[in-house]
């Protein structure tokens, strides 16, 4: 199938070569197009197509095609539009936290300072660990009776919080685990920005009377962009995303107070077995990040002078 | 912040108070985070390791006063450990190797060979690295049930087979070995398999060491997909997906739920102290996370 398209395209735009290609080249991309073709291309179609009709899961064919009702739904359901305020208030907590907490840390370790590499390995060793382990671990740290975080807060005289239990906290709670979690990987991508700036236009920059702040926000600041926009997309597409820990830590609950996108996708398809209205929630989870990078690259893309 | 960059800088050349001031504060900063990184694996291994009554206990204690293998007897005994720990091995090695070999082999084509709609190819490989996984989950899932698939190790592995960015990383590697050297082995009547294990492949170690810990890590790690794949299929689960069963069915066996998530972690843990260096620099340039 690819070989057909792939050939038409050949025959318009370089048509000397169409005698002297390495047929060899078929058998190096085969296992990759048939791959591709059936567990992304394949389930991709079925996914739009399946947003708009009546999905029989058992048989895997549409039952009868529904045209928009299923984003006609969407639209009306109160549950929808939780999943994306909860999924909202992770994106402006834990985005922000765990990035900027990167960039701190990672301004940090690019000074000349001892065990830099021990440093650097301590903070990376959440990321690495496995977000299923950790969200077991924190919640149950987040405990409220008994739970260390409460404990140790009591130390300096706070009243145990209801981490995971009070529906006005929850996803506050799992924004600030997450980001915790990630704040190592930034500072790794933020040490290897840093690293990248040339030191003679810091020194040149010191030459001429500038105090680290101002090298800092004037100099490497926008020097850094391509890289905090690079962390502000990947960052955006995991926080629509999440599911692991709200699924672990509070199975979306209290009164469905953590439930995001996708978990709200996974419980409409299969525990409600609704396949058809799942899928358009997942179209809906695939359009909102789209359109939220494209705002994002116009919002803090610059251009370097 | 201010202050002890300010501090820092007035006291460049000569050392003086301000200087030694900001370093000290640097430092303090630089440790308490650490030890905030790393208090959570204390408190998940010192846990594992109490009697159920210390762990219980209000308000907890944070140096240990108990010191039993209690929960690891426990979690052996009640949990298949063996078993799910090779059901991980098996799927993650399948990921890993399928995964490298197939998008080593499209690399190669892509920079090495001359073929019709290789840069369309590259093109839709590119595209295909924007799209969101859990678009699929539905579609993927019955696709897998219509195969007959469901609760094998199959279908763990298979939709991980090939990724974009693999073959980005091994493309981006291939570009800097010289044509010369596929010249020369091709007049010597080698063919193009035979140039692409044998010459390629050695010469690009260290990016074929970044796929396997990145597609190793993602897949190790991995929770969504093998778990919906095994509902109902216990003795087929991977780590991660057991061990949250395992914590759903001994909810209050907070001790042996720790040892099971020591257990898990472990692996990866022993993996990433030994090699450190190429874990840090194959993931943050991966940017794939569970």
């Amino acid at each position: 199938m690819s070989y057909i398209r792939v050939t038409g395209d050949s025959a318009q735009s370089r048509p000397e070569k169409r005698k002297r290609w390495d047929r060899i080249a078929l058998l190096f991309i085969a296992p990759y197009v048939i791959f591709t073709l059936t567990f992304l291309i394949y389930p991709l179609g079925m996914a739009i197509i399946g947003s708009l009709a009546k999905w029989d899961m058992i048989s895997n064919s549409f039952v009868q095609f529904t045209g928009l009702s299923n984003y006609v739904r969407l639209v009306n359901d109160p549950k929808f539009w939780q999943s994306v305020l909860n999924s909202l208030i992770y994106f402006v907590v834990q985005i922000p936290l765990a990035i900027v907490g990167g960039m701190f840390v990672a301004n940090l370790l690019n000074k000349k300072i001892i065990a830099r590499d021990l440093f650097r390995g301590l903070y990376f060793l959440p990321v690495i660990t496995g977000s299923v382990v950790l969200a077991i671990l924190w919640r149950w740290m987040y405990q409220s009776s008994n739970g260390i975080i409460n404990y140790l807060l009591s130390l300096i005289g706070v009243e145990p919080v209801k981490w995971l239990t009070d529906a006005s906290i929850t996803m506050l709670s799992i924004s600030l685990m997450k980001a915790w979690m990630d704040v190592g990987f930034y500072t790794i991508v933020f040490l290897a920005g840093y690293q990248s700036i040339s030191a003679e236009l810091l020194d040149a920059a010191k030459v001429d009377g500038a105090n680290d702040i101002q090298v800092y926000f004037k100099i490497k600041l926008p020097l850094l962009n391509p890289t905090i926009v690079f962390c502000i997309m990947m960052a955006t597409i995991w926080a629509f995303q999440i599911f692991n820990e709200p699924y672990i830590m509070t199975g979306g609950g209290p009164l469905g107070s953590s439930t995001t996108m996708t978990l709200l996708l996974y419980k409409v398809g299969f525990i409600e077995h609704n396949m058809g209205y799942a899928s358009t929630i997942g179209v809906a989870i695939g359009i909102i990040i789209f359109v939220t990078s494209i705002l994002e690259r116009r919002l803090f893309e610059r251009e370097i002078e | 912040m201010t202050i002890r960059a300010r501090a820092i800088n007035r006291g460049r050349g000569t050392p003086g108070l301000w200087s030694v001031l900001g370093k000290v504060l640097m430092y303090l900063v630089l440790i308490g985070g650490a030890i905030s990184s790393l208090f959570p694996f204390y408190w998940m291994i010192s846990s594992s390791f109490k009697i159920t009554n210390e762990i219980m206990q209000v308000p907890p204690n944070i140096i240990p006063t108990s010191l039993v293998l209690d929960n690891y007897h426990y979690v052996f005994s009640t949990m298949n450990v063996w078993q799910t720990f090779l059901n991980s091995l098996i799927v993650s090695g399948s990921t890993v190797l399928l995964n490298a070999l197939f998008s080593g082999m499209v690399a190669y084509a892509l920079v090495k060979l001359v073929f019709p709609g290789s840069k369309l190819l590259f093109m839709l490989v590119l595209a295909f690295m924007m799209i969101p996984g859990q678009l699929m989950t539905v579609p993927l899932f019955l696709q897998i049930n219509r195969m007959g698939l469901l609760g094998t190790y199959p279908a763990m592995f298979l939709p991980g087979a090939v990724s974009s960015f693999s073959i980005f990383l091994f493309r981006q590697a291939m570009l800097s070995v010289p044509n010369d050297y596929i010249d020369a082995a091709k007049i010597d009547g080698s063919s193009h398999i035979y140039i692409f294990f044998r010459i390629i492949m050695p010469l690009i170690v260290p990016t074929l060491i970044t796929v396997i810990i990145i597609n190793f890590f993602w897949s190790w790690n991995s929770y969504l997909w093998p778990m919906m794949v095994t509902v109902g299929k216990d003795h087929m689960a991977t780590m991660p997906v057991a061990l949250d069963r395992y914590r759903t069915l001994h909810a209050v066996r907070w001790g042996a739920t720790m040892a099971g998530c020591v257990l898990t972690a472990a692996p990866i843990m022993v993996l990433y102290l030994i090699l450190q260096r190429q874990f840090i620099e194959s993931i943050a340039l991966s940017g794939i996370k569970g």
